[in-house]
């Protein structure tokens, strides 16, 4: 029995010891600021990006409320040597002659290269009318520091969706990006979203116009290049009233020794009848089999469901990371509006991830849902850390929590951390979770039917994720799975 | 009798000068191990931030603050013991098997039965401190102790050594009382009980706490059940809400040892039973119970870790609680299974009944798993009471009270009821403590 | 031709003694019935032919096709067409029947150098079978029996017997808890697939199910060992006598 329990253990190692396939390097010449971070740099930032004033005042007043605090790291659970944020570059771009490429084919073809290697081909396909639409994903591409092309632009804006870089959006849009910047992550939020607020280099901007559906997919491919570069992107959506939009998001870095660092911000907010559903599959460098290297991913994301019946649902794979700090939240303000949290969290060998969500019940009969699925492996940890909190007013409000960790190995750990806070008599809470392995006997069944070691684990592993990988869109669907599969070489998909 | 006489500061803090002053003064009389045991459970004290506030993560839900312990002062009045009139006897003291009395802190044995008796020796703290070496070890180490547990050690002076012989056909049943007095009306009366419990049979603990006066009974226990042994341990909470008790107990279990639990908590103002069980050899098991009700700005915390350190060891946990009207409830649960502890199992269920405006429940249920060859779960609800079935009854003619009372006592039956550990009358006496809590609540007519 | 070489087979688990010189011999086209007292190692054996861990074979051979079965994976077993109906089969929580009927079918395939099957041209196989089993579409997208009764899981491990098409088929007390009309279904989904390529070893307790899968042979199994050879009618023998008169009088004795 410890024999075979061994060879179980071996050949799920064998499968999770997945090569990186996003490792590569483009070489490519790169604008930088100088390393380090101080006032001079958020000037260097903001006038590379020639933004007006009040963007400016932003940003230092949030540097100078970041030099006061402190970096988060009593409550969660990771464990990494300190930061050193005065070694990061904040700052960088790929070269190009003029400011801004005016379409596709000023790209750089090192870059149109880069990401058809990663699978994300930056070419339009030709739009027809009706179904051919619908399989078609419009793409921003984000570039260490910039974003360096979007898709299908031309075409959404002939539907009044506004998809553009932040960057972009802050010259062209400047009053909807006052209004809604920092209205739902404020740069006071904590550590990370206040380096964030200060540094923020591109990101994507969505504003889908009231009472549309957005016919396509958005999504936004983030890639980290350059050596000791941190990535602060920032991301910006708004579903006006009744509008809807699924927002995809994917992220891969090369292979590198060093940590490099990755402070997001994402903020959703959604008016009345209003539906956002924002996916993502993170695929950053996980680091190597000892530890070494790997992305530091510290991302606030929150939605807002600011009108009565809107809806924001967030579904993650995160497989990459060397550390995952990120709770997608909903603040549930509109009354009968919906929160819903659906996340694939797998790490193996040295990853530690600390993810889970905050569902805060503001509005009457607000509603949430949050499934959450970890499987941890080699000496990895992966910890669920979640908050259901009810207001006083929050009459009527319901929220139902399923958190499953399987643990492969014995030297993993998988934890749940709830927090419920029910301040309301008419509500209603449930919570369940379940720790568990892979059962032997489970094994040897699909052996019985023919299935290898591999073969078994991944599609066991893959039915547990089910419930979360049913919620991503068709195309992310399959290359989450793929990733779930873990990468396992020939085997489902 | 090795007792504290300070009357003030009870509750120190580091400019407290008096305090430490009759520290001195008492390292002169009394063994230089207590007077060291004391200052390092201060130090400790001081380390930690002194009084928990709710920025340590375990303190979130439970607030300290509205106690004011700063005016709290310690109180040992001999002469209150002979003028003390003993309650009466009902509730949970029905039930046959010797008492021992502490109050104030201190063993009272001109109030408790005789300590020698088949297979059972009590004796108080001072008594087996001073000629039983052995019984140092049991005390946990003050650097390792929680704020609250370590101020008790702070203060130690009495409390009561209960030891189980090996006795396997007998279940032993020993009461345990806990009274607080206060003459002073003005400031209330804190004490520091600390209780060692070594079972190495069957054995049934029985404890009780009652106030006369403001007060907060800040109590330390130790329980060790040893291999093959089975603790029963019941704890029963009611009294008025000008009384408060912190109870911060560290169960460790042996090898195929048991160690049963229930706690029922119906009154009090301000109640934090903070548990820490350590499955520390093979196959040791722990089951607990839990249950309680707040209204009226009452306060009810249950903190539960639940450590798995050995292999193939069981836990079992049910808690649930009833909330109404300004009553708060906070349940933290957390199981822990180390590296070595494969073939563990550990289940957990909170459940929290919300009945009117203004009731809050707190719940943090968590896991910690190092080893993959475990089954864990936990569950969690918080939610009212079911309005189908209340309209249900009362369209079989039930008045709405009537009907609300009947659900709440089926919503704790399984704990209330369906607890007894083979003792007598025990279902009973939980019973008549809930019922008495529901008689007590004015009834919710806006909803109807 | 022999299809399954049983000879003087020990086996034991964690020390203990569970076969003690098991010698049988399954040609093919043939439908062989072991009937044996609760703890006569029936199970044992099955679970041994088809590799599960755990047992350990102390002596004897098992050849499969003139190869030593005992060295191979499980897998390889089944990828061989080596098939058991497990007495108790193992819910996998998220995957589809049908998902993990298209899995299996493909890795047996892959294994024979034949090109995989494609999703449109499975499912229509799937369900061709499938209603054959009184099994509807819904029953294939729900989690691979999780949720089932006692005969749907039954009916799907036939169901999964006739997707694979083994030459080798073991029913483990496939009969236990099965009412009337799903025992005649998995009953029919058996008899459909015998033929002269094929051996069935079929283990039960009792004789009703042999009613329905007539077989060749019954042989008895009792402490370990076969103590008892002969054609269906020893099944009827069975029904009537019980196993009493096949054990020593140390077994009954504690029996009772």
């Amino acid at each position: 029995m410890a024999a075979e329990s061994a060879d179980a253990v071996k050949a799920v190692q064998a499968i999770t010891d997945r090569k990186y396939k996003y490792g590569f390097t483009t070489d490519i010449e790169a604008d930088r600021a100088p390393v380090g971070l101080n006032e001079e740099i958020i000037h260097f930032i903001s006038h590379k990006k020639g933004e007006p004033s009040w963007l400016l005042d932003w940003r230092l007043k949030s540097y100078k409320l970041w030099v006061t605090l402190e970096e988060p790291h009593h409550w969660a659970r990771l464990t990494y040597p300190p930061i050193n944020y005065q070694g990061y570059c904040y700052y960088a771009a790929p070269r190009r002659s003029s400011d801004a490429p005016k379409s596709l084919d000023e790209v750089d073809p090192k870059l149109l290269e880069t990401y058809n290697k990663l699978g994300i081909p930056l070419e339009e396909q030709v739009m027809l009318s009706g179904v051919q639409q619908n399989s078609a994903i419009a793409v921003d591409a984000v570039f260490d520091s910039v974003s360096v092309a979007t898709t299908y632009k031309k075409n959404l804006e002939a539907m009044g969706v506004i998809f553009c870089s932040i960057s972009e959006a802050v010259h062209q849009y400047p009053e909807l990006v006052r209004r809604y910047l920092g209205s739902v992550v404020p740069y006071t939020d904590n550590f990370f979203a206040t380096l964030n607020s200060a540094v923020f280099t591109d990101g994507s901007f969505v504003y889908v116009p009231q009472g549309l559906r957005c016919p396509m997919e958005l999504s936004t491919y983030f890639r980290i290049n350059e050596k000791n570069t941190g990535q602060f992107e920032r991301t910006l959506i708004i579903a006006a009233e009744n509008a809807s939009v699924s927002y995809l998001e994917g992220c891969t870095a090369p292979q590198r020794d060093e940590n490099q660092l990755h402070a997001a911000v994402v903020e959703l907010v959604a008016l009345d009848g209003a539906e956002i559903k924002y996916s993502t599959v993170q695929n950053w460098y996980p680091g190597d089999e000892e530890g070494r290297g790997g992305i530091y991913n510290f991302v606030t994301k929150r939605g807002a469901c600011r009108g009565r019946n809107s809806k924001i649902s967030w579904t993650q794979v995160e497989t990459g990371s060397a550390i995952t700090w990120k709770y997608p939240s909903c603040i549930l303000q509109g009354d009968q509006s919906t929160g819903e949290f659906y996340s694939v969290a797998l790490t193996n060998h040295y990853q530690q991830a600390d993810t889970g969500t905050k569902m805060i019940h503001i509005g009457r009969n607000t509603k949430s849902r949050i499934i959450s699925k970890g499987i941890a492996a080699g000496h990895s940890n992966s910890t669920y850390r979640g908050l259901v909190r009810v207001l006083p007013r929050a009459e009527g409000a319901r929220n139902y929590t399923q958190c499953d960790s399987l643990l492969i190995g014995d030297s993993c750990g998988a934890h749940t951390v709830p927090y419920i806070e029910a301040r309301h008599p008419s509500i209603r809470i449930e919570h369940e979770a379940t720790t568990g392995k892979i059962s032997e006997e489970q094994i040897f069944y699909c052996k019985q039917r023919c299935l290898s070691h591999e073969e078994a684990v991944a599609l066991i592993v893959n039915g547990f994720c089910r419930e979360v990988m049913q919620n991503l869109p068709m195309e992310f669907a399959v290359e989450a799975q793929k990733l779930i599969s873990i990468s396992l070489e020939g085997s489902v998909g | 009798m090795l007792t504290t006489s300070f009357k003030k500061c009870a509750v120190p803090s580091e400019d407290s000068l008096p305090f430490l002053q009759l520290w001195k003064e008492d390292k002169k009389n009394k063994s230089s191990w207590v007077a060291e045991f004391r200052r390092k459970g201060y130090a400790r004290y001081s380390i930690l931030g002194g009084i928990p506030t709710s920025k340590i993560e375990s303190w979130k839900y439970t607030s300290l603050k509205k106690l004011d312990l700063i005016s709290y002062k310690q109180e040992i009045e001999k002469g209150i013991l002979s003028s003390f009139l003993w309650p009466s006897q009902d509730g949970l003291l029905t039930i046959p098997g010797p008492q021992f009395v502490l109050v104030n802190g201190c063993f009272a044995p001109q109030l408790s039965s005789s300590p020698l008796s088949d297979g059972l020796i009590v004796q108080s703290l001072e008594e087996a401190l001073r000629y039983d070496e052995s019984i140092k070890e049991r005390l946990l180490s003050p650097e390792r102790l929680p704020a609250m547990a370590a101020l008790n050690a702070a203060w130690l002076g009495d409390g009561l050594v209960v030891r189980f012989k090996a006795n396997p056909a007998e279940n032993n049943i020993v009461h345990v009382v806990f009274v607080s007095t206060n003459t002073n009306e003005k400031s209330p009366n804190v004490t520091h009980p600390c209780i060692i419990v070594i079972v190495e049979g069957r054995a049934t603990l029985i404890e009780s706490h009652m106030g006369m006066g403001a007060a907060l009974t800040n109590m330390v226990s130790y329980l060790y059940v040893e291999p093959n042994a089975t603790l029963t341990h019941v704890r029963a909470q009611s009294g008025l809400s000008e009384n408060h008790a912190i109870c911060s107990s560290t169960a460790t279990v042996a090898s195929k040892g048991l160690y049963q639990c229930f706690v029922l908590t119906t009154g009090l103002g301000l109640v934090r039973n903070e548990l820490t069980v350590t499955l520390a050899e093979p196959e040791a098991e722990c089951r607990l119970y839990g249950a309680y009700t707040a209204d009226s700005n009452r306060h009810v915390d249950n903190t539960i870790v639940m450590n798995h350190i050995a292999p193939a060891t069981t836990s079992r946990q049910i808690f649930k609680g009833v909330l109404a009207d300004g009553g708060r409830g906070v349940f933290q649960g957390r199981i822990s299974i180390h590296p070595q502890a494969q073939k563990s199992d550990g289940h957990q269920i909170h459940r929290a009944l919300l009945l009117s405006p203004g009731a809050e429940a707190y719940c943090k249920p968590e896991l910690e798993i190092s080893a993959d060859n475990v089954k864990c779960t936990h569950g969690a609800t918080a939610g009212e009471l079911d309005e189908e079935i209340l309209f249900y009854l009362r369209a079989r003619g039930l008045d709405a009270e009537t009907a609300r009372a009947l659900l709440i006592e089926s919503f704790l039956s399984d704990v209330v009821n369906g607890v007894s550990f083979g003792i007598p009358r025990l279902p009973d006496v939980t019973r008549a403590m809930v019922s008495v809590w529901l008689a007590g609540r004015v009834p919710k007519p806006e909803r109807f | 031709m022999t299809c399954i070489e049983i000879r003087d087979l020990h086996a034991c688990i964690d020390g203990m003694p569970l076969l003690k010189g098991v010698t049988l011999s399954l040609a093919a086209g043939e439908v062989h019935a072991i009937m044996g007292p609760n703890g006569a190692g029936k199970s044992t054996l099955a679970h041994i032919l088809a590799g599960r861990p755990g047992y350990e074979v102390t002596s004897g051979t098992i050849r499969y096709d003139g190869r030593d079965l005992l060295i191979m994976t499980p897998e390889e077993r089944a990828r061989t067409g080596v098939f058991l109906a497990f007495q108790y089969p193992v819910e996998i929580p998220g995957v589809s029947t049908a998902t993990f009927l298209k899995t299996a079918v493909n890795a047996q395939r892959r294994f024979c150098g034949k090109t995989e099957i494609d999703a449109i041209q499975f499912s229509k196989i799937i369900q061709e079978k499938a209603e054959k089993f009184g099994m509807n579409h819904d029953m294939l997208r729900r989690s691979l029996n999780v949720g089932f009764s006692g005969g749907e899981k039954k009916r799907t491990e036939i169901l999964q017997m006739a997707m694979l098409e083994p030459r080798f088929v073991m029913l483990d007390e496939t009969d236990s808890g099965l009412d009337i009309d799903s025992l005649k279904i998995v009953a029919s989904g058996v008899n459909a697939l015998r033929s002269n390529e094929r051996v069935f070893l079929v283990i039960t307790h009792y004789q009703r199910l042999l009613e329905y899968i007539v077989p060749d042979y019954v042989h008895v199994l009792a402490e370990g060992r076969i103590v008892c050879s002969g054609n269906k009618e020893l099944a009827f023998e069975l029904e009537e006598r019980g196993y009493a008169p096949f054990m020593t009088n140390e077994t009954t004795n504690e029996a009772s």
